[in-house]
């Protein structure tokens, strides 16, 4: 029983995290749910989501009813305003001029792009290699993903920086491309080899028996079964590069540091805004966030049932 | 175990985390669901040759040793050299410095950072995880509308950027326009609004706890659902059964729930200790707000501010090898856990 999403073929039957696990007789048992246990749940729903009430009203408010006191719970009026100047704003200072927010938003939607396809195309591979075969070297290849995942993406930040740099790339896409696909490679094989492993081999062997060749197989076969998962998969890789902002304010550089650079992320774009020489544009700000911040809940709610069990999976970093 | 095709004496057994068949033996394994041995199938005996894995995992594995292995061991290196920014730009001579760059951390910094670091930590992965445990356990028993609910507003939180939490929360706790202080003030809990702002980001405990507060915020939706999902699979069974035999909420709770879950909390535990111990984004955009860094610096912030704000590479680099050893140290036992689960 699913509320969001379809019910679709997963890793070892991961229960959805809002419907019922499909076959577990625990659910066909549960009592009622209880009175005081809702109203719990309900308030603390309340102040989880408060916060992101607050941006998404501040975002509609005319900035004479943003710097007010007592703040207003409920906009006493309305405005559009904040979203169209959120294009023209400009967070740094007047010397510096500061790349639009629009141009930001394409180059964090590109460089994604890139990170999701380059390493969910590899790791698909190797994913197939860790799951469907037994070689001399499978039980290191899984401890070194193991290991790669334990690493904290912040702690490869400086030697990458300094490769890069000795490379030549530092400032540019690439770059932070490379630097992304780091923390990602080892999530997205780990995550995709649990959903191939989680195609019955018989399934396999039928199509093989049927004629099908081992290319055909697993195209006709096992990469059906496992499209939602590499939905999933891919999703999450997007998101790590999406939402960083510590490898992007670096190795791209930000206009407003030493460094300079003229390309940056929304995520730097965003933080560049909050500037304590100046009175911050909340309403722009938190308009900027909103269209930052919407499709990647939409994309959330979408795959929700799959959350849970892809980040257990793949262990992933923040 | 040689090359493709060999058959195990005994057909490999689904490998479910938990090896016993007790009740909850299906929890999802710190493996992974669906760590299943790989099917050693005919097919696969008949139809490739036993350079095929290779060929398919090897360029994952290169670009994984170009750009995650090669740059920690070169971290290690540069964390005994002399590597400022001269270095950088000229790539200038290599100079041995031995230990000095350790002994410079260890004689300056690294006592206040590393206590104020594994407070930071301790409260927040201990705040993330009652959070989410009680919430998990809150859901079981709430009415169906009420837990999708919850869990829909999880999700959502849960897709918020950590720079853009950080920035709505500094919002809320504004001294002047901000709601926290009109709330404080509106209860009489003493003068916070108006004339006498109080100011949040001046106090380097309440910048820390205001950064402890964003990173639990995002970080109990993922901790909430993994356990709900994890409780889900703990059959009623269990729980009737305690309760005929008198055992109250506590009992059941110690006996029966978190045996259960301790695969699922193991994980989420090393998995939060990393995250919080390295937090970087939500303090940097405190530090920028309140112009107070120095006693709110923690592990994560030292490394990069030595690395790019001093422009000294080589202790930039020794913090972060302090920081993974400190983590290995940490994290050691837990993670040889998963490691033997992954490989069997």
């Amino acid at each position: 029983m699913s509320t969001l999403g379809t019910t679709t073929f997963g890793p070892s039957g991961v229960p959805g995290a809002l419907g019922e696990p499909t076959t577990r007789p625990a659910s066909r048992r549960r009592r009622r749910g209880s009175t005081p246990a809702t109203i719990a749940v309900v308030v603390v729903a309340a102040i989880w989501f408060f916060p992101i009430y607050y941006m998404i009203i501040d975002a509609f408010k005319p900035s004479y009813d943003l710097l007010t006191f007592p703040p207003q719970l409920w906009p006493s009026h309305w405005t559009l305003s904040n979203f169209q100047q959120a294009f023209t704003v400009n967070g740094a200072g007047p010397t510096v001029p500061q790349p639009s927010f629009l141009s930001s938003l394409f180059v964090s939607l590109v460089v994604s792009l890139v990170v999701v396809l380059f390493s969910v195309a590899i790791s698909m591979f190797a994913a197939l290699a860790a799951a469907r075969f037994n070689f001399r070297g499978r039980g290191p290849m899984l401890v070194a993903l193991l290991v790669a995942q334990m690493v904290p993406f912040a702690a490869l930040l400086i030697p990458i920086f300094i490769e890069l740099n000795k490379l030549g790339l530092i400032f540019t896409l690439p770059a932070l491309i490379i630097a992304y696909v780091a923390p990602v490679l080892p999530f997205t094989i780990w995550t995709l080899r649990g959903f191939v492993a989680a195609v019955p081999a018989d399934i396999e062997e039928a199509a093989l028996t049927d004629g099908c060749s081992r290319l055909s197989a697993f195209r006709k076969v096992i990469f059906p079964l496992i499209a939602p998962g590499l939905v999933a998969t891919s999703i999450f890789a997007f998101l790590l590069a999406w939402n960083d902002f510590a490898y992007a304010n670096i190795i791209l550089g930000n206009s407003g540091s030493i460094f300079g650079g003229s390309q940056e992320t929304a995520t730097v774009w965003l933080v560049s805004l909050i500037n304590p020489s100046r009175v911050t544009p909340w309403g722009e700000l938190f308009a900027a966030s909103l269209i930052f911040t919407i499709p990647v809940m939409v994309f959330f709610l979408v795959i929700q049932r799959r959350l849970a069990a892809g980040l257990t999976a793949g262990a992933v970093k923040a | 175990m040689n090359a493709v095709g060999d058959i195990p004496a005994t057909p490999r057994r689904r490998h479910l985390g938990i090896r016993s068949t007790r009740p909850g033996a299906e929890l999802p394994s710190p493996a992974g669901p669906g760590s299943v041995a790989p099917a050693t199938s005919r097919a696969a005996r008949r139809l490739v040759g036993r350079w095929v894995p290779y060929a398919l995992s090897s360029p994952a594995l290169l670009v994984l040793a170009a750009i995650v292995g090669f740059p920690l061991v070169f971290c290690l290196v540069v964390s005994f050299q002399k590597f400022g920014g001269y270095q950088l730009v000229t790539g200038g001579p290599t100079l041995w410095v031995g230990f000095s760059n350790y002994q410079r951390l260890f004689t300056t910094d690294f006592v206040p950072v590393l206590i104020r670091t594994l407070l930071f930590t301790a409260g927040t992965v201990g705040m993330t995880l009652i959070i989410g445990m009680g919430l998990a356990m809150l859901m079981r028993r709430a009415h169906t509308w009420a837990r999708v609910l919850l869990t829909v507003v999880l999700v959502i939180v849960w897709a918020v950027p950590q720079v853009t939490s950080s920035q709505i929360f500094i919002w809320i706790f504004d001294p002047a326009y901000g709601v926290v202080n009109w709330v404080l003030s509106s209860l009489h809990l003493g003068s916070y609004a108006s004339l006498s702002q109080h100011q949040w980001y001046n106090y380097p405990v309440s910048v820390l706890a205001l950064g402890g507060a964003i990173v639990v915020w995002g970080a109990v939706p993922f901790v909430a659902i993994t356990l709900f999902a994890g409780l889900l699979q703990i059959p009623e069974e269990l729980y009737e059964a305690a309760r005929v035999d008198g055992a109250g909420f506590m009992s059941q709770l110690r006996t029966i729930t978190l045996p259960l879950l301790l695969p699922i909390l193991l994980l989420l535990g090393v998995l939060s200790i990393i995250w919080d111990f390295n937090v970087y984004n939500q303090i940097y955009v405190l530090q920028q707000v309140g112009g107070i860094s120095s006693e709110t610096t923690t592990f994560g912030i030292w490394g990069y501010n030595e690395a790019f704000v001093s422009n000294n590479y080589a202790a930039g680099g020794a913090v972060t090898m302090i920081g993974v050893l400190l983590l290995l140290l940490v994290t050691g036992a837990a993670v040889r856990m998963m490691v033997r689960g992954a490989r069997t």
